[in-house]
Parts: structure tokens; C-alpha cells; sequence
């Protein structure tokens, strides 16, 4: 069968991800030229409009609305160069989703225990996947993400702790939220994952003290130490160089922000209404009791705590989607670029899911997920072109509509992985113990 | 003080210095179809102090008013801005912080929105100017959608009139005729300058956070190129798409943005040595985008502007709707709620799942 030839050679698999990139890289240059929609993301001239001023000596910061590390833009300087360089910084996304791939392709190999076929086959939700390929070429910076995210879960299962933490404290210099990942790291690195068996489980009558101690282990302290050396000292050196605009639009601004614009995340219209001045006293309705300020806190609680207290132990790269899944559906702010910081966990997740495994559940979700987004863009579409006010109820209602459908799909997610047990880790353990033989 | 009357002829040829009679240190016209330009210029130390209190905090300040109603601009005196109040200023550097609002709400309008919060150059955005040129006289600029003047003129009538004219003799024209010139252009040849764009605010904000008034472009047209060879005349339409800013919600659906119409015109270099033309007025928001030497020629607008005779483009911005959003607090925050405590159900109670077993007797099944 042609498809199973296809996803039976890896060489074929990735250079179709490659053509994927290239030919929509090449579509993108003639509709930049010959549209007045353009197809190079507004952030893309962003970035090289901050490398530019990188190449004058200047700070990155110099560029309105660049909040983001300066390594991004340094990363992208040949931008500066002329003629075709100025696509340089959309290879290098594009560069960074096949480096993705190929990362992704490794773990299944190699800890899932999947053969070649089916590896590519998961692997695949990523490398062919249009909207992944569109997000980098049109020069949004998620594929380096990608590549940090995707590199660390590789080195976590791989037990290189060490490095974990130094691409942890990366990560989070690059992009802030992948911090969430620190607490379902630290509470999966416990001693019987390290020795590959298991210990006698603490005794009730262990103290409180041994408990402690038995919690911080060396593993745990490394993977601590690495991260938050990482992470300050990357901050030290761009705070050195490029002092308190680098605090104040990587870090403080991404804090204070309130995107009143028309997003995916269910908070969107409250954020509007509740900013907007002298919106109260129009309105007959009692005063706003402001409870947007705490939207962090479901957030957190389960991107950061419960869901890898819970869940980090039976599986940790589903753990890591379930918390991503969460973080942007419960986020103050959410557009599609957000949806890749959990699709780049499907294909661990996928493969033993139940939407995969019960063709209702699945197709019913996909269509959802789908639909909740139709909705919104429909609604967004009146807006923006045709004018209509449609905050209420349509872009609002689609918008919460699109949330009870991203939170259904997190309890199935959930659901999936606490049906798992905890014994996953005689897996890794196996797979590690044939990789050497072998 | 000093006055200066001008008149403004529509053939030259037509006027003679005949017509002019000077009986008594006065000066009479006889006979003149013109329209009159009278410039009152005055001394600092002339103005009531209450006023040079006030314009003593500038360095540069230079007010511009322009008509909603479309007029014939006469030659010499062409240039144009758009409708609207149009403020370029340079606050004195020893002034710690200079207010706009007060002169905004005192002198044109009381109803300005104009917040006394911000100081002069919080609100401001920078003027125009080309690149190799020095920084222009005002270097920053403010603008507001203001439909007449009538508070300035009662202003003047009450304070200038009864205070400086009172103190002064009204009547002393100048009685020498040779002084009364027409002047030709006066122009020089300067290097093309580019415009030099300004700072690209943050787009993504609404509009009640960004203290600045809004926003100015200047745009290089591209023109039809059998235009230029003069090979056919047909109306042509530039189309240039706008950001707009979230409006506060409110309770109606849209909210009305006047955009008052452009000013359309050809920056030439100028043919002979000189400065432009001498009646070209100055600090108009664009002149300094072109460096020295650039004479203006305006293209004007449609007699009927929009449609009521006003040269001004209302645009609906849609709004969040406050009448109908009485269920969006309570609405998103129980539904985040529910969704918080289901999800906790799933993870804390909710069994360990048939869901999960499901899956493996169906591995099983297919095993076998």
C-alpha cells in the first residue's frame, strides 16, 4: 500500500514535511507581493525590525511591541542581511519544526516502543500538519518553542537532568510558560524512576522529616539548581546588556497585559467590558465585581499543581499536554498560535487515547473543536469587515462555547491518563535496559 | 502690535494703486473685489497677563484651525490643513510640566476630552520632518476634532479687544502703497526627502490607554502613470485601509470616529533660489516632512464634501454593547467555575474509569 510505503520511510515522511515548509514558504513571498493580505505575521516584522536595530547597535527594545528576549532577535540577525536573508528567520522556524519532528520521532522510537511506521504516522500530526507549517512560515517563533519543549521531554525520559534543567530554564527565559512543565517534571523524577524499580512505598509511619528528604533527592535539586541558574543568569546577561526595557517587555508586560482585542479565551468580553472606562455607569447592571482579577488562579492550579500532582507519575508526556491543554484553555488570552504548545504533545497522548480509540468520542470532538472555532471566526469575520457589533452575544457565546469544548476534551485527556498506572515507568525502564542491549 | 491687511485680487491687472486713498493717516480702497487677510501681530509684553503667563511655558506653539465646509483656497494663500483644531508645540525645557488642557478647554472647547492628567507631550505625537533636516520649530503636534471657534472669538472680543485695543490706537494702517506687494513664488531646489515615519504606537492597545490624541500619516501616492503623460483624465480612488482601536464599551452598538478629510497635495522643488512660497504658511504638520525649498500644490476637495457639505468622514465603530451584556460577568465566571470544579471532579473523584478499562478489553479484543 502506497501510504504505509510512505510512512515506512522516514527520508520520505520528512522531505514531504520539508516541501510542505517550502512550498508554503515560496506561496507566502507571492502573496506578500501581489495581496493586500498579507501572509507574513505582523510579529515577523517585529522581530526584524528588532534585529534591525540590533545591527545598529541598538536595543531590540527600541522596536515598539517587542516583548520578547533578545536571543530571538540576535537568533534572527542574517534578517538584516539583504534580499532573500529577509526570509531567514522564517527557515529557521520552519528549520525548528522538522528538528521538532525528528525529536518526536526519537521518543516514540525509542520510549514508546513503536516501530518506524507507526512513529512517523504520530510524528506526522506534526511534521505534515498545514497549520504547524503555516504558523512558522509565516514567521511566528512557536517552531523554536517547539524545539526547546520537544528537546526537553527527550532529555527528561532520557534521564539527562542535568540538561533538562538547563533547557527548562531556557524554555521559560524564551516564552515564561512553560514553567508549568517544572512542577510535573520535579514530581516525576522520584527515585524509582531513577533506580528503574520500585521502592518500598514511604512508610505510614515515615516522619514528615524523612518524607522531606526522601522528596529531594539529588535528581530533584540538579534539575532545581540547573533550571533557575539557567534561567537567572540568562536573565542577567540581557538585563546587563539591555537593562530595565528587557525586565519590563520580556517579563512584567506579559504580567500586567489585558488583551481586550477579540481572542479565543472565554474571559475576552469580561476583560472588554470590565477595562473599558465608564462602561458601569452606562450599564444598569450592578457594579462588576471584578472577579476576572483571579482568573489565574484555575489556571495555575491546574496547569502548575493538580494536574501533574496527579497525573506526572502515570505518564509524563500526556501530563505535559493536559497541562498545556489547560494553561492556554483557561488563559486570559488565547489565539491558534497557543494551540501548538499542545499539539506538540499529541502525538504521545494520541496513540492509547480514548479519542482515538472510540471513533464517537474522537470525530465527535474533533468536530467540536473544530466548530467552536468556525463559530468565532464567523462572528469575528461581522466584526471586522462587516462592522457589526457582535461582542454580545455571538463572539462571546462562541467564545465559551469553544471553552465547555476544550474542557470536555481535557477530561477525556485526564480521564485517559488517570486510568493509566503508575507503572509506566517499568516501561521507560525496560526500553532503556533493550536500547543497551541491543 | 502690528497689523497687516492683505488683499487678495483675482486678476492683478485689475488693481491699480488709483484705487488706494490715504486721507487723514488712514487708508482707503475703492473700487476692490478682494477677499482681506488681516494679520494682528503682537508683543508678548502687549497681551493681558493672564495669556503671557500662559504662552510663556512654550517654546514653540503654533495653532492651526481649518473649516468643516469646503472653500476655494485663493493664490497665493493655498496651503491647506485638514479640518479640525490642529496644535504643533515644543514645551519651554526649564517648564516642568506643561498642560495642554487647560488651553484646550479655556480657549476652544470645554468639552474637550482632554485628560488633565497627562502633560503636553504625554498626548503628543512628533511632526513629520525629513530626515537630514534639523528637528522643525514644533516638533510635536496635537489635533482634535473641533467644529467651530466661536469660544476663541469671544475670547478675543472679550480680552484682546477691551484690554490691548483699548490701551492702543486702533488706526494706524500703513499709509505707504509701495509696501502693499503682490509676491511671486519664491522657491529653491533642495534634495528629495523621505519622510521620516512616525513611531508606530502600539496597535494592539485600545484606545482609552494610549494618552496620545491619535494618529497622523503622510502617504506617497502612486499615480497613475497615464495621468503623468497626460494621456487621459479619469477619476482615480486610493484606497489606504485604517487600524482601528477598541472603543469603550457602551451602551450602543457603535460609536462615531470623525476622520476629517485629508489634505491632498504635490511636494514640487521648488525652480528659483529662495524659500518656497512666502505665503505658504508654516508648521502645518507636513511642510517639514519635505525639508526646505518644496513648494505645495493642493488638490482641493469636492465642493459637496461628504455629502452635507462637511469635509469630514464619520466612521461607526462597532462597540461592545453594554445593554445587552448584563450576563457576561456572571456568565463567564460561572461557566469558568463549573468547568474548574468539573475538571477537579475528573481528577480527584470521578473512579479511576471504565473509560480507561474500555480501552484495554478493546486491546484485548483485538489482540485476540
Amino acid at each position: 500500500m502506497a501510504l504505509s510505503a510512505f510512512f515506512g520511510s522516514s527520508q520520505a515522511v520528512f522531505s514531504a514535511a520539508v516541501v510542505l515548509r517550502a512550498v508554503f514558504l515560496v506561496y507566502g513571498l507571492f502573496q506578500d507581493a501581489y495581496s493586500p493580505m498579507k501572509y507574513t505575521d505582523i510579529d515577523y516584522f517585529v522581530f526584524t525590525d528588532a534585529a534591525r536595530f540590533i545591527a545598529q547597535g541598538q536595543s531590540p527594545y527600541a522596536r515598539d511591541t517587542y516583548r520578547y528576549t533578545p536571543l530571538l532577535a540576535w537568533l534572527i540577525y542574517p534578517t538584516t542581511w539583504l534580499g532573500f536573508w529577509f526570509s531567514f528567520g522564517k527557515v529557521l522556524f520552519a528549520v525548528g519544526d522538522i528538528v521538532t519532528g525528528w525529536m518526536m520521532f526519537r521518543i516514540l522510537r525509542t520510549y514508546h516502543n513503536m516501530s518506524q511506521e507507526r512513529a512517523l504516522k504520530y510524528a506526522s500530526i506534526w511534521l505534515l500538519n498545514p497549520m504547524v507549517a503555516t504558523i512558522s512560515t509565516r514567521g511566528s517563533s512557536e517552531g523554536l518553542l517547539g524545539v526547546l519543549v520537544t528537546v526537553l521531554l527527550w532529555a527528561v525520559l532520557a534521564k539527562r537532568v542535568a540538561l533538562s534543567g538547563f533547557l527548562l530554564g531556557f524554555a521559560v527565559h524564551f516564552k515564561i510558560y512553560p514553567f508549568i512543565y517544572a512542577a510535573s517534571i520535579i514530581w516525576w523524577l522520584d527515585d524509582d524512576r531513577i533506580k528503574g524499580h520500585r521502592n518500598s512505598r514511604p512508610s505510614p509511619s515515615a516522619t514528615f522529616g524523612n518524607q522531606l528528604l526522601s522528596f529531594l533527592n539529588p535528581q530533584r535539586l540538579i534539575l532545581a539548581l540547573c533550571s533557575l541558574l539557567t534561567f537567572m543568569v540568562l536573565n542577567m546577561i540581557m538585563y546587563l546588556a539591555y537593562g530595565w526595557p528587557f525586565l519590563e517587555h520580556s517579563y512584567f508586560y506579559h504580567l500586567i497585559r489585558i488583551d481586550h482585542r477579540h481572542n479565543f479565551s472565554p474571559y475576552n468580553t469580561l476583560l472588554y467590558l470590565n477595562s473599558s472606562p465608564g462602561a458601569n455607569q452606562n450599564a444598569s447592571a450592578q457594579p462588576s465585581l471584578e472577579l476576572e482579577r483571579l482568573a489565574f488562579l484555575p489556571q495555575i492550579l491546574l496547569s502548575a499543581v493538580l494536574i501533574p500532582l496527579v497525573l506526572s507519575k502515570r505518564d509524563l508526556p500526556s501530563t505535559m499536554l493536559a497541562q498545556t491543554f489547560a494553561f492556554v484553555a483557561f488563559n486570559k488570552v488565547c489565539t491558534s498560535q497557543y494551540f501548538l504548545w499542545y499539539m506538540m504533545f499529541l502525538p504521545y497522548y494520541l496513540p492509547d487515547s480514548t479519542l482515538l480509540h472510540s471513533r464517537p468520542v474522537g470525530i465527535s470532538a474533533l468536530i467540536l473543536w473544530v466548530l467552536g472555532q468556525v463559530f468565532w471566526l464567523q462572528q469575528g469575520f461581522q466584526l471586522e469587515f462587516n462592522g457589526y457589533s457582535t461582542f454580545v452575544p455571538g463572539l462571546w457565546l462562541s467564545g465559551i462555547f469553544f471553552f465547555i469544548v476544550n474542557v470536555g476534551i481535557l477530561g477525556i485527556i485526564i480521564r485517559d491518563v488517570k486510568s493509566k498506572e503508575p507503572h509506566g515507568r517499568e516501561l521507560y525502564a525496560t526500553s532503556k535496559a533493550t536500547k543497551k542491549t541491543s | 502690535m502690528k497689523q497687516r491687511r492683505t488683499y487678495l485680487v483675482e486678476d492683478p491687472d485689475t488693481f491699480t494703486p488709483e484705487q488706494l486713498e490715504v486721507i487723514d493717516g488712514s487708508l482707503s480702497l475703492k473700487g476692490l473685489e478682494a477677499v482681506e487677510e488681516h494679520r494682528v501681530t503682537f508683543n508678548v509684553d502687549e497681551l493681558p497677563e493672564e495669556i503671557r503667563k500662559f504662552l510663556e511655558q512654550w517654546q514653540e506653539l503654533h495653532i492651526k484651525w481649518a473649516s468643516l465646509k469646503p472653500y476655494t483656497a485663493i493664490p497665493p494663500f493655498s496651503s491647506r490643513v485638514t479640518p479640525g483644531l490642529h496644535i504643533f508645540y515644543e514645551p519651554r525645557k526649564t517648564q516642568p510640566k506643561v498642560q495642554l488642557c487647560d488651553l484646550l478647554r479655556s480657549v476652544f472647547d470645554p468639552e474637550n476630552e482632554c485628560s488633565f492628567d497627562l502633560d503636553a507631550e504625554e498626548i503628543a505625537t512628533p511632526v513629520f520632518h525629513a530626515t537630514e533636516d534639523p528637528e522643525p520649530d514644533a516638533y510635536l503636534q496635537y489635533y482634535s476634532y473641533l467644529t467651530t471657534i466661536n469660544q476663541l472669538v469671544s475670547l478675543i472680543e472679550k480680552k484682546l479687544l477691551s484690554e490691548v485695543f483699548r490701551s492702543r490706537n486702533l488706526h494706524r494702517p500703513n499709509p505707504d502703497p509701495e509696501d502693499i506687494a503682490f509676491g511671486g513664488f519664491l522657491t529653491v531646489l533642495g534634495p528629495d526627502a523621505a519622510p521620516k515615519p512616525t513611531r508606530a504606537t502600539d496597535l494592539e492597545a485600545p484606545d482609552w490607554v494610549v494618552p496620545q490624541w491619535g494618529s497622523t500619516a503622510l502617504f506617497q501616492l502612486a499615480y497613475p502613470i497615464e495621468h503623468l503623460e497626460g494621456l487621459k483624465e479619469r477619476d482615480w480612488t486610493v484606497t489606504i485601509p485604517l487600524h482601528l482601536r477598541y472603543f469603550p464599551a457602551t451602551s450602543s452598538s457603535h460609536t462615531r470616529v470623525p476622520v476629517p478629510w485629508p489634505v491632498v497635495f504635490w511636494a514640487c522643488d521648488a525652480e528659483q533660489d529662495g524659500s518656497g512660497n512666502p505665503f505658504d504658511r508654516k508648521n502645518l504638520g507636513y511642510d517639514s516632512a519635505f525639508g526646505e525649498g518644496k513648494r505645495f500644490m493642493h488638490v482641493p476637495p469636492k465642493k459637496s464634501g461628504n455629502g452635507t457639505g462637511k469635509l469630514v468622514s464619520w466612521i461607526d465603530v462597532p462597540v461592545l454593547d453594554t445593554r445587552a451584556a448584563d450576563w457576561v460577568e456572571m456568565g463567564t465566571i460561572g461557566v469558568v467555575i463549573i468547568a474548574f470544579l468539573g475538571l477537579c471532579w475528573v481528577l480527584f473523584g470521578g473512579g479511576r474509569g471504565g473509560r480507561g478499562q474500555g480501552i484495554e478489553e478493546k486491546k484485548l479484543k483485538k489482540k485476540q
